[in-house]
């Protein structure tokens, strides 16, 4: 590609990756020694827009960027070129119209001297490379909070609840009572109530008891329906053993809404 | 410091797991110690690492301090990984010099100052970790702030965003206007 640029007639301008056209700028001004602060538009502009062709001749992508700039270059020239309105002049010492140009490559400038000082530094501070350990792997080791009936199968809970219920028909009064009528709502407040009175569990077997047979069925609705609102787990140290009930925080919720 | 040698191992340990880069006054927590204790016990382990025989080093980064490979070991990791050792391409530098100098800072802001659109270095240094969203800018549609992360300071061996290099914008113009007098003078 090289010599395909130095085989073409006039000015041999090498053209290597540039960032962008402030890069290409900068290095035509630096490439013809010229102070930044007095950029020769008219020389500049032309040999900027001669580049930009050339990179399309080696069918380098031009974007648009590039374009934009030209025009920009070449707008500053016909200020030049043009003269000034008697309105301007009364006014004194216009603006110079480069002044936003040279501001912009001075600041590019800077930051391409940064940014070189970073490469060196990135070469210079050596590659280093970290163990990366998955932290939610290690956290899941601890069941800290995660499924309420971890451990705990249904039917052990139903285990529990027939013991319960034997337990309640072979209750020794047998009195005959009319059957109160129990709201779950009621059951569950009840229910929720005195698993937190006792934050480090309470046994199912404490938990869930009545007088009735109803009172029964309706305190384990009552439980059941706590699990699935999540305001209350259960913890099975092992199969057969009795099932313990904790408050979760969202029992809290409750009792402060209150 | 003697009969230390279980809290050695743990700090050991503790930073070999911690994804972030652990305070002395986390590992003085866990490790049950004060502060100028895990101080000790941090250059102890330090020592210990700079025998040649060890492939470990101790990072600081933002007072916090992780456990890394050591440089001079990369090319054995670049060898396991089938991975040879990439810097970073020359816009990706740039668009990572406005960051680190100029954060919080909008894409658009930039694009203006290279000149030309960011989006492909910009996104490349996302997924490297080594820049990230930190907000939003108010104003019309709400651009996103970019600045620059821990992994940025790892990266470049930087201790903090203070140890950047000093960058004198105001010198170094001053500085190149004057290397293009002198070299005027010569012609």
């Amino acid at each position: 590609m090289k010599k395909e640029v130095l085989a073409k007639p006039g000015p041999y301008i090498e053209l290597p990756a540039f960032q962008g056209p402030l890069d290409l700028l900068l290095h035509l001004i630096q490439q013809e020694k010229i102070d930044i602060y007095d950029i020769p538009i008219a020389k500049i502009a032309d040999q900027f827009i001669d580049a930009v062709r050339q990179m399309d001749d080696l069918d380098m992508e031009v974007t648009s960027e590039f374009l934009v700039l030209a025009a920009q270059l070449l707008y500053i020239k016909s200020r030049y070129l043009l003269p000034k309105l008697p309105k301007e002049e009364a006014e004194g010492e216009a603006e110079d119209p480069r002044q936003e140009l040279v501001e912009r490559l001075i600041a590019y400038r800077s930051f391409k001297e940064a940014a070189l000082i970073l490469g060196e530094l990135e070469v210079s501070s050596g590659k280093k490379y970290f163990r990366t350990v998955d932290i939610n792997e290690i956290r899941s080791q601890f069941k800290e909070e995660g499924d309420p009936l971890e451990g705990v199968a249904f039917t052990d809970l139903w285990e529990a609840f027939s013991h319960v219920i034997v337990r309640a028909e072979q209750g020794v009064e047998t009195k005959t009572v009319e059957p109160d009528e129990i709201s779950i709502d009621k059951m569950m407040d009840d229910v929720l109530r005195r698993v937190i009175l006792h934050p480090h569990g309470t046994r199912f077997s404490q938990l869930i008891r009545g007088n009735s047979r109803m009172e029964v069925i309706m305190s384990f609705l009552a439980l059941l329906e706590l699990l699935k609102e999540g305001k209350i787990r259960c913890e099975q140290s092992a199969p057969q053993q009795d099932i313990h009930l904790l408050p979760t925080e969202k029992a809290w919720e409750f009792t402060e809404g209150e | 410091m003697l009969f230390r040698e279980t809290e050695i191992a743990g700090l050991e340990a503790l930073l070999l797991v911690a994804g972030e880069p652990l305070t002395i006054e986390h590992l003085a927590n866990i490790l049950d110690l004060n502060s100028p204790d895990i101080l000790e016990l941090l250059s102890e382990l330090r020592q210990r690492y700079s025998s040649p025989a060890c492939g470990f080093m101790i990072f600081e980064v933002n007072g916090g301090f992780k456990l890394g490979t050591k440089p001079e070991m990369s090319h054995y990791i670049e060898t396991l990984y089938h991975q040879p050792t990439q810097g970073l391409s020359g816009a990706a530098l740039e668009v990572l010099a406005i960051i680190a100098y100029k954060q919080p800072v909008t894409k658009g802001e930039i694009d203006f100052l290279r000149g030309v659109q960011s989006d492909r270095a910009l996104a490349t240094l996302v997924e490297k970790g080594l820049t990230k969203e930190i907000g939003r800018k108010e104003g019309p549609g709400r651009p996103i702030l970019y600045g620059t992360t821990e992994q940025f300071l790892l990266h470049f061996g930087l201790k903090s965003l203070k140890n950047l290099p000093e960058l004198d914008f105001e010198k170094m113009r001053e500085e190149a206007r004057e290397e293009l007098d002198e070299e005027l003078d010569k012609e």
